[in-house]
């Protein structure tokens, strides 16, 4: 890095003088500018892409947030839509947050909806692709979920938190002690979050970690034994979000 | 079709844009807000470009950091040009990227002889990597640094005859840099090559919450500035008719209050001019 380029990145910092070979000393405060639009442009990419956050938080207390998140987080690549990678993560690290626990849960589903609404377009397979198959060749097929859908599990309940505080709402705001996982997919120009079944969860957990259908099947009988594999499969298959891969595929 | 004035496109106006169907209309987009896999925002630029001609301005190529160009971030914008086919294909002679990291700014050169050099061989392989020509945009500037060796002017008809690029240049930036460092904006204007100019910027500024008017940001929140629509008069008596845009990218109104100042610009497009 040349010396300018150097002492810039220093002014940026807070070290205005660095600049002083470069920039008389009344001129200097106006490396804030630079400064100033930097931390808004990042202060507002966090607040669109962490909604229920800013939502929880109230707008002020948000932007101190995301100006301190800002500082020592500059962007990996210059596209904005998808800053905040590691805000989830450095949420949970901070001390003067730390009545609000649930800061990071709420920073990991806003940040999935992001993902899941920028995601690869792959469609999933109909459901006569699936029925197509032989009973034998579906029971070794894997179907991995596509790209727009995903799979968020948390220790306790989080949805009805996130969902009350996209609406402005202040009720609901109680976390219960049961796990829960939320299917968030892209559903034509948005994104739906709906909260799972166990069965469904366990299914659908087998199929994005590359299991067959057979062991996603044996997983949600094992999760709930009266389960009828009948009607969770055509539930499944409703949801349109698994892409089939075939044996023949995968050679 | 003939390219008149644009709107920079904002995702709140998808649909008004793409369903007017007013001549010499066009758009414009950072292609960096379109990196992505897919979706909505992909599948809306679709619709706006198959009918509208589209210009791609990047703001993250970082021609003037210290870094090595990102062949990553050369590759993305070069799938957005083959997919989308824009007309023009712009950047700033700035830098936004050092020690691996990204800053949405665009921070200022320092126009030395050792930089024109690096620069140029920067701006020739992009131009190579993107398989077009870039425009390249005159910034804001806020800082009167010392150590140039180089006037804005000569330095960016310079990277004209080095490299073949063209020039895009913002009318606000110059309005704010001629109050904020104190060139002379007709002078300026002057020194440009004209046949080098392909897109003019029109964009609103505002006054620095403490300095005032002493200090003008290029904050694109506001309609554009009269002293801007002057030298917009004096930019095309110099050049002839060039594709005029309309930036705003805070407080945005209305689609029909923003397409109002883009018919003004039209207007001024089509107003007869005696050749320079």
């Amino acid at each position: 890095m040349s010396a300018f380029h150097q002492a810039f990145a220093e002014a940026l910092a807070g070290d205005t003088d660095a600049l002083a070979t470069w920039v008389e000393a009344p001129d200097r405060p106006s490396v804030a500018v630079y400064r100033n639009t930097i931390a808004s442009a990042l202060i507002e990419a966090l607040e669109a892409a962490f909604p229920a956050v800013a939502a929880a938080l109230g707008s002020d207390n948000f932007h101190q947030v995301a100006a301190a998140f800002a500082r020592d987080h500059y962007p990996a690549h210059p596209m904005l839509h998808d800053y905040g990678g590691g805000f989830a993560d450095w949420l949970a690290g901070q001390d003067a947050l730390s009545e609000m626990d649930w800061l990071p849960d709420l920073a990991r589903l806003d940040y999935l909806r992001l993902s899941v609404l920028n995601a690869a377009d792959t469609a999933a397979t109909p459901a006569e692709g699936f029925a197509s198959l032989s009973p034998e060749a579906l029971s070794h097929a894997r179907a991995r979920l596509i790209p727009s859908a995903r799979l968020i599990r948390f220790d306790t309940t989080l949805l009805s938190v996130w969902e009350a505080l996209l609406a402005g709402e202040g009720e609901g705001l109680e976390r219960r002690p049961e796990p829960e996982t939320l299917l968030v997919r892209r559903v034509g120009e948005g994104v739906e979050v709906r909260r799972l079944a166990p069965d469904v969860a366990a299914f659908f957990s087998v199929c994005a970690e590359g299991g067959t259908l057979a062991e996603a099947a044996e997983a949600a009988l094992t999760c709930e034994p009266t389960t009828d594999l009948t009607a969770l499969f055509s539930h499944v298959l409703g949801l349109s979000c698994l892409h089939l891969s075939t044996e023949r595929d995968l050679l | 079709m003939t390219i008149g004035a644009g709107l920079g496109l904002k995702p709140q106006h998808y649909a008004e844009a793409t369903g007017d169907r007013r001549p010499g209309l066009w758009f414009e987009v950072h292609p960096e807000n379109y990196m992505v896999e897919g979706g909505p925002r992909l599948a809306a630029l679709e619709r706006v470009r198959a009918e509208h001609p589209l210009s791609l301005h990047g703001v993250g190529l970082s021609l003037g950091g210290p870094d090595p160009l990102d062949p990553a971030h050369l590759k993305r914008f070069r799938a957005l040009i083959d997919r989308f086919a824009p007309f023009a294909v712009s950047e700033h002679l700035a830098w936004s990227r050092f020690e691996g990291h990204s800053v949405p700014d665009l921070l200022p050169v320092l126009r030395t002889s050792s930089e024109l050099q690096r620069i140029a061989e920067r701006i020739d392989a992009t131009q190579t990597a993107l398989g077009r020509a870039l425009l390249i945009e005159n910034p804001s500037h806020y800082l009167n640094l010392r150590g140039h060796d180089y006037d804005e002017t000569d330095f960016l008809s310079e990277l004209v005859r080095r490299t073949g690029c063209g020039l895009l240049v913002d009318l606000n930036n110059v309005f704010v840099s001629a109050r904020n460092i104190g060139i002379d904006p007709l002078i300026w204007l002057h020194a440009i090559p004209a046949q080098a100019v392909g897109e003019i910027h029109l964009a609103g500024h505002s006054e620095d919450p403490v300095r005032g008017a002493q200090l003008l940001i290029d904050s694109h929140d506001r309609p554009v500035d009269a002293g801007v629509w002057a030298l917009l008069d004096v930019a095309l008596d110099l050049w002839g008719p060039r594709p005029v845009l309309i930036e705003r990218d805070g407080e945005v109104p209305a689609y029909v209050e923003l397409i109002a100042e883009r018919e003004r610009a039209q207007s001024v497009l089509q107003r007869e001019r005696v050749a320079a």
